[in-house]
Order: structure tokens, then sequence, then C-alpha cells
């Protein structure tokens, strides 16, 4: 038996992240073709700033305003065209690999252990300014209320005695927290439950 | 006498904008449309060459080994970091980010100039020194070349703290 839903989602994404990259093409495109006509611009503005000077002040002043409301323009137009093609790049997250690796282990082990038979368990990430939120869910049952606040302790663990140590969450808290707290754990309403979102510095 | 600069740009209106900008300084402008064409410029008979990463035909750093030893600014377009990165590693002395700023691009060819000049003062001097005194070839090597680096690599990039010293690295 297959779940048909998420084929559908996983083929909806693909598409979808499919036609982001086919944008930024063509957005790198549009920027450098943008690129030249507006450096002619920015240069002509600037010449005709400098030989505004041989002008008496008044008008020398008034010239000088009207090139920088240009060059003002200018830097709106760069903006624009900067934030386009930058994008689509991946975001780069600083810090020591071996620990990173440590962290998505022991989460994506966590998931795998508590999913039924044949469940899916999938990895969404949301990027901000500063951060990346990387999100771990797995559709097991849960994790009962009165124990979620101990989740991230050393030595707790919901496994059968001999079969977990309780130190994999632990461990990826100490990771994630010691340079900037921001791990947390959380449950999704519904029958799923989600891994603690573990917001990495960037 | 007049430091001289090959310029290859491909659109007039860059091209006409930047050689006002630089005769206005002082320096002698001589303007190419592609490779092609600044190659029958003799581009290792100038100070510096100023070429667009992007040219009809072939890329301005393709310009590089034909002018050597005349140190090549490249421009680059937009936000393409890995185009500047690739002009670098072809032996650019430096790049600039289309649209720049005219004081930049100034402040830019003036340190490439200076850059170029210590580094061909410093392979004078050192031919002559090992020409003349060959046991001086040990400290040259050991002692004045870190300093020497150390001095071109602070003038690019200004120290943060107050207070700076170099070090010496005898081995």
């Amino acid at each position: 038996m297959e779940d048909r839903t998420s084929l559908d989602n996983l083929e909806a994404e693909l598409a979808h992240s499919e036609r982001l990259a086919s944008i930024g093409q063509l957005a790198a495109g549009v920027a450098h073709e943008i690129g030249n006509p507006l450096t002619g611009i920015a240069s002509i503005a600037q010449n005709l700033q400098h030989d505004a000077k041989a002008c008496v002040p008044d008008i020398h002043l008034e010239l000088d305003e009207q090139a920088s409301d240009v060059l003002k323009q200018v830097d709106r137009i760069n903006a624009i065209v900067r934030s386009d093609v930058e994008i689509p790049s991946s975001p780069i997250v600083t810090g020591d690999s071996n620990q990173l690796v440590q962290v998505f282990v022991n989460l994506i082990a966590n998931a795998c252990e508590a999913s039924p038979s044949g469940g899916t368990v999938s990895i969404h990430a949301l990027v901000d300014e500063s951060q990346l939120a990387v999100t771990i869910s797995d559709e097991g049952s849960g994790i009962d209320e009165d124990l979620r606040d101990r989740i991230f302790d050393p030595f707790f663990t919901t496994k059968p005695v001999g079969q977990g140590t309780g130190l994999g969450l632990s461990l990826v808290y100490s990771i994630v927290a010691s340079p900037r707290p921001g791990s947390q754990g959380s449950n999704s309403p519904g029958p799923g439950s989600a891994e603690p979102g573990t917001p990495t510095p960037r | 006498m007049n430091q001289r600069i090959l310029l290859i740009e491909d659109e007039e209106v860059i091209l006409k904008a930047l050689r006002r900008l630089l005769e206005r300084n002082r320096y002698e402008v001589v303007t190419a449309k592609d490779i092609q064409s600044a190659q029958a410029c003799q581009p290792h008979d100038f100070d510096l060459v100023l070429a667009d990463l992007r040219l009809p035909g072939a890329p301005g750093t393709d310009i590089i080994p034909l002018a050597e030893p005349v140190p090549v600014i490249i421009m680059t377009s937009h936000a393409s970091v890995r185009s500047a990165v690739a002009a670098m590693r072809a032996g650019a002395i430096d790049y600039i980010a289309k649209p720049f700023d005219h004081n930049e691009l100034l402040l830019l060819i003036e340190r490439s100039l200076m850059q170029n000049r210590l580094q061909t003062q410093n392979r004078a001097l050192r031919a002559d020194l090992e020409r003349t005194m060959p046991a001086l070839r040990y400290i040259m090597n050991t002692a004045l070349e870190p300093l020497m680096n150390e001095a071109l690599g602070r003038k690019r990039h200004p120290p943060q703290g107050s207070g700076s010293g170099c070090s010496i690295d005898c081995h």
C-alpha cells in the first residue's frame, strides 16, 4: 500500500521548485540586462555632478541635488535587481559540521524510531534574515504533554529499558543551545507528532 | 608622464562616461570594444587594463595573459560573486561590481597601480641583490619577503585594531 497524498504532494513540491529555479534564471538574466544601462546612468550622473562644479553656486547646488536624486533611484533599482538574483541561493549555515551532523542524525533517527511502519518523516526548513529553522516531523503518536518538558533532559527516554540511552535529544539541545539558545520541543495538534524545531544560527 | 589605461567595454555609453572620468583624472585612455581589438592595441604597453567581464566574442578575463605583467581590473555585473572569484583566480589584480561609485573605481585603480609598482620594484631589487650579494638572498627570503607581503596585504585590508606590529618568521 502506498500513500498517494504524500506522493502527490512531493510531485507538486518538485514542480514548484523547478518553477522557482526557472524564475531565478530569468531574474539573473534580467539583472544582467538591467545592469549595463544602470551603470551608464550612474556614471553619467556622477560625471554631471562633477561638471556642475564649474557652474555658478546656485545652479551648481541645484544640479548636484538632481544628480544625487538620479543616483538614489539607481540605488533603488540596483537593490531590487540584487534581491531578485540572490534569493534562489542556498542558505549557508556557519557552525561545526560534525556537530550539525550529530544534531540531524539524532533528530532523524528519533523520528524514524517513533514512526509507524511505512510512515513519512518530513524535513522542512524556513529561512529568515538571521536564522534557519529546521523542523523534522514524523507520523508517530507524539509525546504526552506532561513528559514534553523533560525531553531534553539527559537520560530521559520513552523507549523500553535497554533500547534508548536518553542522551540523543539532550545532546542535540546542548549543541544547538550553546551558541544561541533557540531549540524548542513542540507537538503539533492531530495524530502526528513534531520533533523539536532547531533554529540554527546562520 | 601620464599613466596609460586600456579600457575594454562594449557599451558605448559606459565607455564614453568612463573615458571622461579617467581623462579628467589625468590618465591617458585608449579604448577597445572586444578582446580582439584590445589585442591590437599592444595591451602589455599600458600601465593598467580595465576590462568588462562580459564582452562579445571572448570574456574580459582573456586579456589577462595577453597583457601580462600589466595589472588587469575586471568589471563584473550584479551579484555575480562567482564570476568575481573566477576573475581573481584568472589573475586579475582586483574587480569592481557594476554600477560603481566613481571615487571607488579611482581608488581601486590607484591602489592597483601602486601594488603593481611595489611588486615590480621588489622583483628588480631582488634581482639586483642576488646578482651583487648572493649572501643576502637568505635574508631576503626569510625576513624581508614576509614583511613585504604583509605590507601589501595591510594596504588592501587595513588592520582592525589599533597598534599593529610585523612579525618576522625565521626558519
